[in-house]
């Protein structure tokens, strides 16, 4: 059995980061609303679906956490998101808009521990300023 | 009411449905008078070819701008269309609120299509189901986005082209003699530089004796009062197509029902739009024969002068508009148009080298342009215009009630003056539907249903939602988009099934109305 990677892609950089723990979170974001009608009955508009990865690594040394980061800084210059391959299949050249969590620093080698990032499948817009 | 598949109008009831937009901008306004609609295996994929409606339409003038997508950029969509009472003219605006996260649609920025971020922009939205998507709304721009920068996202506000043209000035004199809705309807469009192929208009029943507009006048509301007295509807169609019908042409058939399957929420629209009087006054005017229409003489006060070698606009008062005035000549006349002039200094009357060079008619004013090629000041002395006048020959105060609804809610007056409107018969034809839709509690009523991108306004549609029963007119639609939360809210009034009166079938004195 081969470790699952998790491949983060952008302008300027390519990363793949192994996955020592687990687990890796992957969540379903149905865009649906149901309406109630007056006979009491619902029914549902859904226009499309979208999936949220999130996860937690226990350890980083800091240049893992400075690589890792430097996807999230890089989305405020370049106005694009990144691009996630998870290497099961469950995600493959997916644009995500990645968000990351605090920053515990927890030796004097500047290793972080806890460091959590999310990933929100999105569409990359057709026409980008740079 | 818009044509759709079977497959269509299953997901307009159906349990999970499949929500799917388009929305189209033309930043460039590049125009392309070749476009067409789009011929599998010739057109280009997102190229300027337009889908076809379903149904059996022509190419607009608005189809050939060349549109780009925008809809991966589209946060929300609102759309209506409402006709405006009581004129029967419909208007359509739209509010498009995009993402703007890197300044794309920002002016004066590095965005590609910066120098195209401009007001009147056309525009296209579209919407249905499982990528089947109707014509919702063509239209343009009317100002500059709002750009929040805090939200990041450009909002643009579009109103359809017929609203567009409701603003415009018509450029040209309108002077029409026993003139019908639609003919007069096709000269404005024709001002606008419309093609016949690209409006459908009935024959209208209303035979407007005079119709006179001076240049600059507002198209709207010459829009207003021709359908008003028409008692047809103007309105450009989801797909963008001017239409005019003639009021025989109402839809008295349902063509949708609501139930409470269909329906989230129904409600009786407040009683501040009830109205049960109606008072309608018109002038009636008459085309006399070839006359005297206006004159100047002894003009003490004001001398027209005109200096040696020169020219004079010279604006002559008419007591009623006039459809055509002969320009007058030199010299006195007693069955034309004629002026005289002396020289100032002396008062020697002056035969020669005093001439008209041009003249226009205005809706209370003859303008003439006046040329003294002599070497001394001459004074216009005199002028006779004339012509053919349309004088004030009677006028129409009508007055019609519903007893039962002042008695409950007090008299509610609705005023109309319109002067395409010339008899007592089309002031019933206008008044009774007035009063049969507007003079009740609960007469009006704004439905939320399931979205059904197929409806149009002046669908009639039947209502058997909880205490509401009968067939109802729509005359506004709004429409929402926001992410999955699709809304259609529909306005609509009760509606008098209006028999026309018919030769030799309806009843003298019955109850069938007269059309003209």
């Amino acid at each position: 059995m081969t470790n699952i990677t998790m491949t983060l892609q952008d302008d300027t950089t390519t990363l793949v980061l192994p996955l020592p723990e687990i687990p890796l979170t992957e969540t379903p974001l149905e865009n649906a609303v149901d309406v109630v009608k007056l006979d009491y009955n619902v029914s549902t508009y859904f226009i499309n679906m979208k999936r949220e990865w999130s996860h937690t690594w226990k350890y980083l040394t800091k240049t893992e956490y400075d690589n890792i980061v430097g996807f999230f800084n890089r989305q405020q210059t370049t106005f694009k998101y990144p691009i996630l391959t998870i290497s099961d299949g469950s995600a493959t050249n997916v644009v995500v808009r990645m968000t990351i969590g605090k920053k515990n620093t927890i030796d004097n080698c500047g290793g972080v521990d806890g460091f959590q990032v999310g990933f929100r499948e999105t569409s990359q817009l057709p026409e980008v300023v740079s | 009411m818009q044509i759709t598949t079977t497959d269509f109008d299953e997901h307009i009831n159906g349990q999970y449905i499949p929500v799917s937009y388009s929305y189209r901008m033309s930043f460039d306004k590049i125009y392309t008078p070749s476009t067409t609609f789009f011929t599998l295996d010739t057109s280009i994929l997102d190229g300027v070819d337009v889908l076809a409606p379903l149904g059996n339409e022509p190419i607009q003038q608005w189809d050939k701008y060349s549109y780009l997508p925008y809809t991966d950029r589209v946060n929300w969509l609102e759309w209506s269309r409402e006709i405006e009472f009581p004129y029967s003219v419909s208007s359509a605006m739209a509010d498009i609120e995009l993402e703007n996260t890197d300044g794309y649609f920002t002016p004066n920025s590095l965005s590609p299509i910066s120098s195209y971020i401009l007001p009147k922009r056309p525009l296209r939205i579209l919407a249905g189901f499982n990528d089947t998507n109707l014509p919702q709304f063509v239209g343009i721009t009317e100002k500059m986005p709002t750009v929040d920068d805090d939200s990041r996202t450009a909002t643009f506000h579009a109103l359809d082209f017929l609203s567009e043209m409701y603003t415009m000035p018509i450029t040209e004199t309108i002077s029409m003699q026993n003139a019908r809705t639609d003919e007069v309807l096709a000269k404005i469009f024709t001002q606008f530089g419309l093609l016949p192929s690209e409006y459908t208009l009935d024959q209208g029943y209303n035979i407007i004796p005079f119709v006179f507009y001076d240049p600059d006048t507002n198209a709207g509301g010459i829009f207003r009062d021709l359908m008003q007295a028409e008692m047809g509807n103007l309105w450009i169609d989801d797909t963008g197509i001017i239409r005019f019908n003639n009021r025989y042409a109402t839809p008295q058939t349902a063509v949708y029902q609501l139930t409470e399957s269909n329906t989230l929420s129904i409600k009786t629209i407040n009683q501040d739009n009830i109205i049960n009087t109606v008072k309608i006054n018109a002038d009636i005017r008459e085309l006399q024969p070839f006359g005297i229409v206006g004159s100047i003489s002894n003009n003490t006060e004001s001398p027209i002068i005109i200096e040696p070698n020169s020219t004079k606009v010279v604006n002559l008062s008419l007591s009623n508009p006039c459809t055509t005035i002969t320009q007058p000549t030199l010299g006195l006349s007693s069955t034309t148009s004629w002026f005289t002039s002396i020289k100032t200094s002396d008062s020697t009357p002056i035969t020669s080298n005093v001439t008209i060079t041009g003249d226009s008619i205005k809706t209370n004013t003859y303008t003439m342009f006046f040329s003294n090629t002599n070497a001394f000041r001459v004074t216009i002395d005199a002028i006779e215009a004339w012509g053919t006048a349309a004088k004030k020959i009677d006028s129409i105060e009508y007055k019609e009630v519903s007893q039962p609804s002042i008695d409950k809610f007090g008299e509610k007056v609705l005023s109309i003056t319109n002067n395409f409107i010339q008899s007592t018969d089309q002031c019933d034809a206008l008044a009774l539907p007035i009063l049969a839709s507007y003079s009740e509690y609960a007469n009006q009523v704004e439905a939320e249903i399931m979205v059904n991108p197929a409806l149009q306004l002046n669908d009639t549609i039947s209502l058997n939602v909880n205490s509401y029963t009968g067939n109802y007119k729509i005359i506004k639609i709004v429409n929402k988009l926001r992410s999955a939360h699709f809304q259609q809210i529909l306005t609509c009034v009760s509606t008098l099934t209006v028999n026309w009166f018919i030769l030799d079938q309806s009843l003298l004195d019955g109850t069938d109305v007269l059309g003209i």
